[in-house]
């Protein structure tokens, strides 16, 4: 399975095992990722600490993230449904999800918009990425 | 189609053997329309123990350390024994010679002989504290580095399988913003990213704590596209 999910970094940057890197690929077996959000390194970590990256990984590790709270609602898109227009609710948990990690109530229309609004996933994830790569570095 | 196949074969054959030459500032070979040439090309043939920057590469104007002098000819291969990144003291993590251009393909043999340490490719290194790598390890480590003001960024990883004292070939295709990491032929990885873009050293990297920790390049070779 192909998707793009929200993950926080971890590490400080000091070695090649204490490198920045997505917690997700601590926390699960994937096969291959790559951050396609890009955030400059000045403003690593960032605030709040959050990024947009494409994982690959077998269907019961997908499964397992589906499930898991940490992740489950910060799954984007997946290879089979990014031309998919998501439903309001998965759009709204969506918006919890970034809240919850962090993002202020009044970011959220700029982070992903209001709703849907007949963009497909894969234009919300464009969007969403593109605030992410600008987020200013944390406290 | 006959007379297509034998002409390809020719200009491939052609193309080893000019790359595969020494001696001379640099190599070029065609390939149908493609026109290859080699920047940069080290057998690490040379006298066990001799050091990495005063050894003469194949091709190219020579190795430059970044920091300290633990990178030395061991049985016609790079052997790096010690390495930064993870290393409380200042021994080196990597060592650069310089391509005169930013877009390449870097390739090199790598192999660990023992587990929990990285080598690799380093390229478009600025500086001792900036620039990109990739690195492999055991048992399924294949992961592309981003390194600035010496802090380091994983930016993309694979998991092939890695051995223990066996050759891999680390290559990385760089175009423009394109990073493109191979392992053995096979792509691991893809990135884009401006950062360094215009860098055009290029080199080795390795990763390993306190004590002897054998690390083992062979075959580097840089070349453009």
């Amino acid at each position: 399975m192909k998707a793009r999910i929200l993950t926080s970094w971890i590490g400080d940057g000091s070695s090649v095992p204490n490198s920045h890197r997505p917690k997700i690929a601590d926390d699960f077996i994937i096969k291959s990722w790559e951050d396609v959000t890009n955030q400059p390194v000045s403003n690593i970590y960032p605030s709040p600490n959050l990024y947009m990256i494409e994982i690959v990984c077998t269907d019961a590790i997908f499964a397992a993230i589906q499930a898991s709270a940490e992740y489950g609602d910060g799954i984007i898109s997946t290879v089979d449904d990014e031309d998919d227009i998501p439903d309001v609710a998965a759009f709204n948990k969506l918006r919890n999800h970034l809240k919850n990690k962090g993002t202020k109530i009044t970011d959220l229309d700029d982070a992903v918009g209001k709703n849907p609004g007949g963009r497909k996933k894969k234009q919300v994830a464009e969007q969403l990425k593109n605030w992410l790569k600008n987020l200013p570095k944390g406290p | 189609m006959v007379l297509r196949r034998g002409l390809l074969g020719g200009a491939t054959s052609a193309r080893r053997s000019l790359l595969a030459g020494g001696g001379g500032a640099f190599r070029t070979g065609v390939y149908g329309t493609l026109r290859v040439t080699t920047l940069l090309q080290d057998t690490f043939t040379d006298t066990d123990g001799t050091a990495l920057n005063v050894h003469t590469m194949t091709i190219g104007s020579g190795w430059t350390n970044l920091a300290g002098t633990t990178f030395q000819i061991n049985t016609n291969q790079c052997l790096n024994t010690r390495g930064a990144f993870s290393d409380s003291t200042n021994d080196p993590g990597w060592i650069t010679a310089d391509a005169g251009n930013a877009n390449v393909t870097v390739s090199v043999q790598s192999k660990i002989t023992e587990s929990g340490f990285w080598l690799g490719p380093a390229f478009r290194v600025q500086n001792a504290t900036n620039g990109w790598f990739i690195l492999i390890s055991d048992p399924s480590s294949y992961s592309l580095y981003e390194v600035s003001a010496g802090t380091l960024i994983q930016r993309a990883t694979a998991s092939p399988t890695i051995n223990v004292g066996t050759y891999y070939t680390v290559k990385a295709v760089l175009a423009g913003t394109s990073i493109t990491g191979f392992l053995d032929g096979v792509q691991q990885l893809t990135f884009t990213s401006a950062t360094l873009q215009t860098q055009t050293k290029m080199g080795l990297a390795c990763t390993g704590n306190n004590g002897t920790h054998n690390k083992f390049w062979d075959n580097f070779l840089v070349t453009s596209p």
